[in-house]
Formats: C-alpha cells, sequence, structure tokens
C-alpha cells in the first residue's frame, strides 16, 4: 500500500471525471439540437463518440494503476462508512466502463448506421450492423447506466467535499498527493 | 403515370411473363427486345450522400417504378425509363426523411416526382454497360450516366425462380439541382443505387 496517489492515479482521476461530465452534457446537447443544425449536430455526436471512446483505454490504465500501485491508507472512518465507499468505489469503476461500451455498441446497432470515427481521423469498425431490436435496448441501458455514473459520481464528489469540510484529507489526498 | 396508393405501381403479374435469361443469352440463339418493368416491391432504389468527407448516411425511395428495354444480344439499344415519388423518401436516422422532403431539398409538395430516362451507350457488354440521359428532380434537368451491371445469376431456394441480380449506379451533384443547403456538413456529390433482383424464369 503506497502512502499517497501517484501523479499519474491523481491526473487521471481528474481526466475522467473532466471527460464524463463533459460527455454527459455533451449528450444532452447533441439529443436536443435539431436536423436542421445538421453540422453541429454531426460533430456532437462524432464528438461524444470518440470522448466516450477514449475513457475505454484510460479506464484500463487507471485501473492497471490501481493494481499495480495500490491505493494509500485508508483516513480514520467508521467501518460502515469504509464499505460504503469502497462498494461505492466499485461500482464507479464498473460503470466508468460500462457507459462507453454500452455507447458504443449502442452506436453500432443504431438503424441509422452513422459510422464511428475517432475524432474524424481514425474509422473504428463497428462490430455488428444495424440491429434495430438491439438499439431498442441497448439505447436505454447506455442511457441510464449513464445516469447511474453521473449520479454516483456527483454523490462521490459531495461525500469528499463533506469530508474534507471535517478536516479529513480525503479530498486534498486526490487533489495534491498529500 | 405514377400511382400514389399503397399497392404496388406495377402489378405482380405484370411481371409474370417476363421470363428472360438475362445471363448467358449472348450465346442464345438472337432475340427481340425485352421489356422489364419492376418496383419497389422487387427492388431498391438508393442514395448515399457523405458527411465531412469521412461519414456515410444511406436513405431510399420507398415508391418508384422503372421499365427496362433490354435486348440481351445487344446492350447498346437498351433503355430505361424511372420515375420516383420524391415524397417516398425513408432515412433511418429520425427527422432525416423530413427534411429531406422539406423544400430545402427534394422539395415533395412542389415536385412530387422525379424521372430518369437513359440510353445504353455504345460498346458495352450484356454484364456491364452505361445508360447515360436526363435526370429530372425539382424541375431541373441534368444529364447523368448510370453504371448498369447484371451481377450474378441464381435459383431462388424457395420458390425454385430463377433470378439475376441488376445493379446500376451514379452519381449527382446535388447542388445542380438546386439542392444547397448543409453544404459544410454534407457533400455535395451523391450516389444513386438501383438494386433489383428479376425473376427471369
Amino acid at each position: 500500500m503506497q502512502a499517497a496517489w501517484s501523479v499519474a492515479q491523481r491526473r487521471l482521476h481528474w481526466a475522467m471525471a473532466g471527460l464524463v461530465a463533459a460527455n454527459f452534457l455533451l449528450a444532452l446537447v447533441m439529443v436536443a439540437l435539431p436536423l436542421s443544425a445538421l453540422l453541429a449536430k454531426i460533430l456532437a455526436y462524432q464528438l461524444h463518440k470518440s470522448l466516450g471512446l477514449l475513457l475505454i483505454p484510460l479506464w484500463v490504465w487507471r485501473l492497471w494503476l490501481l493494481l499495480r500501485r495500490g491505493r494509500p491508507a485508508p483516513v480514520t472512518l467508521p467501518g460502515w462508512q469504509q464499505g460504503a465507499a469502497r462498494l461505492g468505489h466499485g461500482v464507479l469503476y464498473v460503470l466508468l466502463i460500462a457507459v462507453p461500451v454500452l455507447g458504443f455498441l449502442t452506436g453500432a446497432a443504431a438503424p441509422a448506421a452513422v459510422e464511428t470515427i475517432f475524432f474524424l481521423i481514425l474509422p473504428i469498425p463497428h462490430p455488428f450492423p444495424p440491429n434495430q431490436a438491439l438499439y431498442d435496448v441497448l439505447r436505454p441501458l447506455h442511457q441510464g447506466v449513464a445516469w447511474g455514473l453521473v449520479l454516483l459520481a456527483a454523490g462521490h464528489g459531495a461525500i469528499a467535499i463533506h469530508h474534507h469540510r471535517r478536516g479529513l484529507p480525503i479530498l486534498r489526498l486526490m487533489w495534491r498527493g498529500r | 403515370m405514377l400511382v400514389k396508393s399503397k399497392p404496388p405501381l406495377i402489378p405482380r403479374r405484370a411481371l409474370a411473363g417476363m421470363a428472360l435469361p438475362l445471363i448467358g443469352l449472348a450465346a442464345a440463339p438472337a432475340q427481340a427486345a425485352r421489356v422489364f418493368r419492376f418496383d419497389h416491391t422487387q427492388g431498391r432504389l438508393e442514395f448515399i450522400a457523405r458527411h465531412l468527407m469521412v461519414l456515410t448516411s444511406t436513405g431510399q425511395f420507398t415508391r418508384f417504378a422503372c421499365e427496362l428495354i433490354l435486348d440481351p444480344e445487344r446492350p447498346e439499344t437498351a433503355r430505361v425509363t424511372v420515375q420516383v415519388e420524391t415524397g417516398s423518401i425513408a432515412h433511418a436516422y429520425p427527422g432525416a426523411a423530413d427534411l429531406l422532403r422539406s423544400p430545402a431539398y427534394f422539395d415533395a409538395e412542389r415536385w412530387p416526382i422525379a424521372r430518369f430516362s437513359g440510353r445504353a451507350k455504345p460498346g458495352g457488354r450484356i454484364e456491364a454497360f452505361e445508360l447515360a440521359g436526363p435526370l429530372e428532380i425539382r424541375g431541373v434537368t441534368q444529364p447523368i450516366t448510370m453504371q448498369a451491371r447484371l451481377s450474378g445469376r441464381r435459383r431462388d431456394a424457395v420458390t425454385g425462380a430463377e433470378i439475376v441480380d441488376c445493379t446500376a449506379r451514379g452519381e449527382i451533384s446535388r447542388s445542380a439541382f438546386g439542392m444547397t443547403a448543409d453544404s459544410l456538413a454534407t457533400g455535395d456529390r451523391v450516389q444513386l443505387a438501383v438494386l433489383v433482383s428479376l425473376v427471369i424464369g
């Protein structure tokens, strides 16, 4: 168990938090854009797909760092809070990979058959052809799990701020490293 | 005359007598030109647009009628006429069909029919030949060339009917027909494709 989060771990944490927040807001905008704003809508969808795909290798890197370097010793908290924190972190990790993977599969199944071009440069092949029945399942699932991730992440942030106000170094450890 | 009602534009029974072994007939005894009539119930009429140079989207017309006059011995005499109901446009992307029917694109209310009539160019073979002629969309007529291809011959596993796949592909400049909307998002060149399986026997 290391004494503090490594620089890479901290940067990855905040980078992924920023990406999730930005992509969630982008999703709300892109869906609401009318088709008459075609250029903006196409760009917004492709950017949403690209940022989502970017989360996947970052997640793998972050998990690898966690397994390799571990985490700092937990601050003093009641047992039930430590248990809840472990459960919350575990669910966050699962949702962080489930949302982009489900999003990519939703894009593949979409009947409109719009390609996925990573930042409009690199074509990412879809694993299967458009499938209306599958799309009808995947789209609400992606949407629901994304809302779950954002709400849980917001709760995670709120609890970190709460502990910070009580003088516990949880937020400081992730922000400054010590 | 194009019929706007749901039933097929050309009754299926009208096709019953059109048995014609298209491929392979080059070596058969000489025959007169035959008339093939088909519509959306036998084939597809698609258009493919490109967006931001890297993305594509495909739509189709769900009501059209086509007449192909073809002498397998003399493909250079082939003629084709196509009539399309522009209001029958269909696109899987939500809202796209309505946008394409709007005045910015096909203006389907004002120009409900698009037409193409083509004649084969000299030098073609029965497997691949060119059909050139005027295409009218939105009241604007421009010359286009379609590459026709008879690409396969097989027997339907269920009905036992002999079938030949026929495709015709071409490209238009949408701005030449007055469709200039969304030029930053959508390319000017739009591919057209007719795909039909003709029952020949």
